[in-house]
């Protein structure tokens, strides 16, 4: 860990707030990049990135210098953005037991490029389990049980709505392709 | 061992050179595999570590989060300079209200206070304007709060008005009558007397709470004009919304007053838009897709500080303070639900915390019936008027409500 960073630890356990306006400015971008994933607009994402940094200010002193800090605070705000979808987003339409493999177009997309936005524009779409579970596993590299254990959910869920939420946006890359192509 | 042998030398050899054709979707399957693994690899890289670099206000409304965060835990082992402001603020106002207070009482004040209460022994006769013989006596009973007397003017021997001098002689009965006609208090005068400090207009603070319903309206629009143009709301009317809080007044002399409290709001508000052509915009900032017809619901919440300056009128028991000012308000929370099509199969739910800062502009006439000195209630309407938008640069919409409250209260005065 660089000292710089070392120093603007210090200076957020002892609650200062120049030190905590450092690390918002140093970290906030690749917060605020995965709050997005993480939320279906930029209001909510909004919201998760703030409630991550206060608990990460709140909690800073039980960070102990072991591991990266970096991954420590992706962690809360991962853990952020599950509670405030928990608490807000519980009346979310997740009714996409009709699609089905066959609805997929089956083309493969390899010698596409996709932009970022477009990425994160097909992810945002997704409904709020769905996009939970492809971000958790897919980008964020957890394991299934990990995430069952996480979100309260039986294995086979976590399986099921990552496979769906795959399929979901593999159609949408896909009508995008074809966009492109045109 | 043999016999066993023989038997998989015959799967061996039976089954070595087996062809089979796959079936037909064992392509598609392992293209859909593929493309799986590709998506996988897409979202890993592409996103893993995509940074967005957040709005500035955003740093903002953190701080504010943090400073009340740090307000509202305090460590008594540590120095809080925010408990120390208030704590300024709070000696600071008691100084200043003591010192008002203590200069109000003694203009005409003599350095000897009498402890006793002084009694006419006879009543005043109209005719006679010789000093009536007067008799000092201890207090008969000790009352419960003591009460200290101090000395003004002189008594008067006789009153203008007759009645007043056909009255018991107490000295409470005479000043009360006296203060009710409205006379110059030139008697003995009791040290922090409610009613003399009421009809004098010495009650410089009141505190009450209130509650009332608003009638809104919100003039909703696109930032951008073409989507003006293309959606028309079929839905736009008056809301009803509440509001309820507490509020303080202090009196700026005999004219004058200052209000200022905290409300709490809630405003809803609910659009159905129809589109009129048949391409579908995309509202790019918030990721937002307008499909037609839209139906859209907002449940606005606010906190709100009044800053109200009035001019105060008074007859009777009746009083009215005519106020004017700014209402600072935060948004603490937007709950939203936008139902995109007709099919009903996306709907949000949004909530937000401190989203944005406003100002707005109130006129409020406030009437006033006091019930006796320390009580009173009021009934107020009141018209606002949003002066700054409700969504900025931020969003692709912006708004501005105005409406109407009537609200009913009670004050204590002190």
């Amino acid at each position: 860990m660089s000292d710089e960073l070392d120093q603007i630890i210090i200076g957020c356990k002892e609650q200062k707030r120049k030190a905590q306006k450092k690390l918002y400015n140093r970290y906030s971008p690749i917060l605020y990049g995965m709050a997005m994933r993480y939320a279906s607009c930029s209001s909510e994402a909004d919201d998760m990135l703030q409630e991550a940094f206060i608990n990460i200010f709140g909690n800073i002193e039980q960070y102990k210098g072991h591991g990266s800090f970096e991954g420590w605070m992706k962690r809360i705000l991962v853990n952020a953005a599950i509670g405030y979808i928990r608490k807000y987003k519980k009346q979310s339409n997740e009714n996409f037991d009709d699609i089905k493999e066959t609805d997929i177009d089956s083309t493969g997309f390899e010698d596409m490029d996709f932009t970022k936005e477009e990425l994160m524009s097909a992810i945002n779409e997704l409904p709020d389990g769905f996009r939970i579970v492809f971000n958790m596993y897919a980008i964020e590299g957890y394991k299934h049980k990990e995430i069952a254990e996480i979100l309260d959910i039986q294995i086979g869920t976590s399986k099921s709505q990552y496979s769906r939420a795959r399929q979901i946006l593999m159609q949408k890359l896909i009508e995008l392709k074809k966009v492109h192509s045109k | 061992m043999k016999e066993s042998n023989n038997i998989e030398n015959l799967f061996k050899d039976g089954l070595s050179g087996f062809e089979s054709a796959p079936p037909e979707s064992g392509w598609a399957g392992l293209q859909a595999g593929l493309n799986n693994a590709r998506l996988e690899h897409i979202a890993k890289t592409e996103l893993s570590n995509h940074k967005i670099k957040p709005a500035a206000f955003l740093w903002i409304i953190l701080s504010i989060k943090l400073f009340l965060k740090a307000f509202l835990h305090f460590k008594p082992y540590q120095f809080n300079v925010y408990y120390a402001a208030v704590a300024t603020v709070g000696i600071t106002a008691g100084v200043i209200a003591y010192v008002t207070n203590t200069k109000s009482h003694t203009t005409n004040q003599q350095n000897i206070p009498l402890t006793e209460t002084i009694i006419h022994t006879e009543e005043p006769n109209p005719d006679n304007h010789r000093e009536t013989p007067k008799e000092i006596i201890p207090l008969e009973k000790p009352v419960k709060k003591p009460v200290q007397y101090v000395k003004a003017n002189p008594i008067k021997e006789t009153h203008p008005n007759e009645s007043i001098n056909t009255l018991p002689s107490t000295v409470n009965c005479r000043l009360a009558q006296i203060v009710l006609n409205n006379d110059n208090l030139t008697s003995y005068i009791p040290k922090n007397d409610r009613i003399i400090k009421y009809y004098e207009k010495e009650y410089l603070y009141s505190v009450g709470c209130y509650a009332g319903l608003m009638y809104w309206n919100q003039n909703f629009k696109f930032s951008n004009a073409e989507l003006n143009n293309l959606y028309k709301d079929q839905n736009n009317k008056f809301h009803l919304g509440y509001r309820f809080g507490i509020r303080a007044n202090t009196m700026l002399g005999k004219k004058y007053m200052l209000q200022t409290g905290i409300y709490f709001a809630n405003i809803k508000n609910e659009f159905t838009y129809m589109k009129e052509e048949s391409n579908i915009p995309i509202l790019n900032q918030t990721n937002i897709v307008i499909y037609s017809p839209q139906i859209y619901e907002n449940s606005y919440t606010y906190l709100e500080i009044p800053v109200l300056f009035g001019l105060h009128l008074e007859k009777n028991n009746f009083s009215c303070n005519l106020k004017t000012g700014p209402v600072f308000n935060s948004m603490v929370a937007i709950t939203g639900r936008m139902v995109l099509d007709a099919e009903n199969n996306i709907s949000r739910l949004h909530l937000s915390s401190f989203k944005q800062l406003g100002i707005r502009w109130e006129i409020s006439p406030e009437f006033i019936y006091k019930f006796n000195s320390e009580f009173s209630m009021f009934i107020e309407p009141r018209y606002s008027h949003d002066i700054n938008t409700l969504f900025r640069k931020r969003y692709d919409t912006k708004s501005r409500f105005n409406g109407f409250t009537g609200a009913v209260g009670f004050y204590y005065h002190f």
